[in-house]
């Protein structure tokens, strides 16, 4: 079992370095003083229970705020600061934190969004400093539903239309990190990727298994993440973790030569399908790295099934062209539900997790209302709402969603949050949001039909969008539809939606196809 | 092939740009992600329909992917590529 995060770093050598961000060096003498002196800041200050709010771009000042929070057994809840000020204030308002840190990159984004109830700590340029930027006024008491059992929170998307706040409790993370040091971890030496941010429950596997192995995490700047190729060369990646389209950018032009990435030993992808023949050309890439395909929704805790890619695919590997998601890590229970009774085969359904990697429930209940399921039992299971299969060698599949959930690059998206955000401002109309993959409308593409009168300007509808809703969530693109096509339901057609915005039918077809219906 | 100016291939990249975006940026240094409607997947399609357009093939192993972001970066880019042909 993995210790306490401050701890090891006291255990590090002190002079290795800790975390690379461009050509800043942080030790790991540096980060242990500056991770205490927030930790005492903390508790020399009155300050009330309840989570830390990390305000900062990952960092060292990021890690120093986490390893902090860890230590002293409060939960942490990222925000981004690139997010809308609506958002930053719904999930400020959700969390009720008692401390908000900062560093002097970000003060000046979140100047006029945060609001003044919250104590505010800035870490200073020079590392080591903080100062107050909102002194804690003494005797505030605690109102934030998220308590010390909690290691964090993350907000997806939900399908309420406002974030939904998934915490993770401290024995979750420890179970995963008891998992993933072992079979995927690092040591003095290693130098290892941090490709997500903050607000990506995959960030919190870089933070902590990199700086309990001692070995340097190296930040990735945000433009680079696109085309990641010279960042890994240039920085001697030993240990890279990033969401499949990485691969798939890094292969679509043509830059995943063979041995282009020597340094590499270990290759984690996870947050979406991972395809073959990107996962092949990335291990001809990098012919000395392990490539490994990990699976799990945020309310499972980072990961909870894995699978190394052999060195040539079999067959029975091979479903739908994606790369399996593999087997349950041990102690944690994957099962399939089977979704509809006709003809269903009882190794396809709805994956449903259970064990101590998997949540309680949301921080606000409304939105667990559908997401748990008992089981015969008495267990309480997690639906994923993933479709899988599993093959005769017990591997499981990832075949689709049983719902309308997206992916954008790893981002979990809810059509029907962008939907909210387009038709509240547009009262007159309604929209469907869905994601095209090829063609020149690449990505989210709103659909809009509108009752009477103009319909609103593409840049009118991102307008409403970027309101409120972070960046990955506003529509690439925005059509506008005579009519729905509805299939034998009644029910608007997603899919008719999506094909016809992918311009794969032409409009007169879809009219048809809708008055059929 | 006729060796294209400078200006020839800048508004060949904007003709590209502006049939994926919405509004083309009016400053020629602003970052396509940041000014445009386009996400990380939208700009490697344009990259890819820029070397197909020039017939260049861009060496995204050594190029910093920072310089392509603009349209200013991604017209000296493929002028500097085109002069080597």
């Amino acid at each position: 079992m993995p210790g306490t995060l401050i701890d090891t770093l006291a255990r590090h050598q002190p002079d290795n370095t800790a975390v690379e961000t461009g050509e800043r060096k942080t030790s790991y003498r540096q980060l242990l003083n500056l991770t205490r002196a927030i930790r005492e800041q903390i508790t020399r200050s009155p300050i009330g229970s309840g989570p830390i709010v990390v305000a900062d771009d990952p960092g060292p000042g990021a890690c120093a705020t986490i390893a902090a929070a860890h230590a002293l057994g409060r939960a942490y809840v990222p925000l981004s600061v690139t997010h809308p000020a609506a958002r930053i204030q719904q999930i400020l308002a959700a969390a009720e934190p008692a401390l908000i840190v900062q560093s002097d990159w970000t003060a000046d984004r979140l100047a006029d969004v945060l609001p003044s109830r919250y104590p505010l700590l800035t870490i200073l340029d020079e590392l080591g400093k903080l100062s107050w930027a909102r002194s804690p006024e003494p005797a505030v008491s605690s109102t934030s539903p998220i308590g010390s059992d909690i290691a964090y929170v993350m907000f997806t998307s939900g399908t309420t239309g406002r974030p939904k706040g998934v915490p993770v409790r401290v024995d979750s993370l420890m179970a995963y990190l008891g998992v993933a040091t072992k079979r995927f971890g690092v040591r003095p030496g290693d130098r290892a990727s941090h490709f997500f941010e903050l607000t990506f429950d995959l960030s919190v596997h870089d933070v902590f298994v990199t700086l309990l192995g001692g070995a340097t995490l190296v930040v990735i700047p945000a433009e680079q993440r696109m085309l990641p190729a010279r960042f890994l060369r240039e920085k001697e990646i030993s240990h890279w973790f990033s969401v499949p389209s990485a691969a798939d950018s890094l292969q679509r032009v043509g830059a995943l030569r063979p041995g282009i990435f020597p340094h590499l030993r270990q290759t984690l992808f996870c947050g979406e399908p991972l395809r073959w023949p990107a996962a092949e050309a990335w291990q001809a890439a990098a012919p000395n790295s392990r490539v490994i395909n990990l699976y799990g929704p945020t309310e499972a805790t980072i990961a909870i099934s894995y699978y190394v890619v052999p060195p040539r695919r079999s067959r029975s590997d091979d479903v739908y062209g994606m790369v399996p998601i593999g087997e349950v890590f041990e102690g944690q229970r994957g099962e399939i539900f089977s979704t509809s009774e006709a003809g269903e085969q009882p190794n396809r359904g709805e994956l449903r997790l259970s064990g101590s990697q998997v949540i309680s429930g949301y921080l606000d209940a409304r939105d667990g209302r559908n997401a748990f399921a008992s089981g015969p039992d008495g267990v309480s299971w997690y639906r994923t709402g993933d479709a899988v299969e599993r093959d005769a060698t017990g591997l499981l599949h990832f075949v689709g969603r049983i719902d309308h959930q997206l992916k954008v690059s790893g981002y979990r998206v809810e059509p029907a949050e962008i939907e909210d955000a387009i038709n509240r401002t547009f009262p007159g109309c309604r929209s469907v949001v869905v994601l095209c993959d090829r063609g020149k409308r690449r990505g989210l593409v709103a659909a809009i039909v509108c009752g009477e009168g103009d319909a609103p300007t593409a840049s009118a509808v991102r307008e409403a969008c970027a309101s409120s809703l972070p960046s990955y969530m506003i529509p690439a693109h925005i059509v506008e539809l005579a009519t729905w096509p509805v299939n034998a339901n009644g029910k608007i057609d997603r899919a008719a939606v999506r094909r016809h915005v992918a311009e794969e039918i032409a409009p007169d077809a879809l009219a048809q196809q809708g008055a059929r219906s | 092939m006729k060796v294209r100016s400078e200006p020839e291939i800048r508004d060949a990249v904007l003709r590209l740009v502006a049939e994926r975006v919405d509004e083309v940026p009016l400053d020629d240094s602003a970052s396509l992600l940041a000014a445009t409607n386009l996400d990380s997947l939208g700009v490697v399609e344009l990259l890819v329909s820029i070397e197909e357009e020039f017939k260049v093939s861009i060496d995204f192993v050594t190029v910093d992917p920072v310089s392509l972001l603009t349209i200013s970066g991604l017209t000296s880019h493929v002028s500097s590529l085109v002069e080597q042909v």
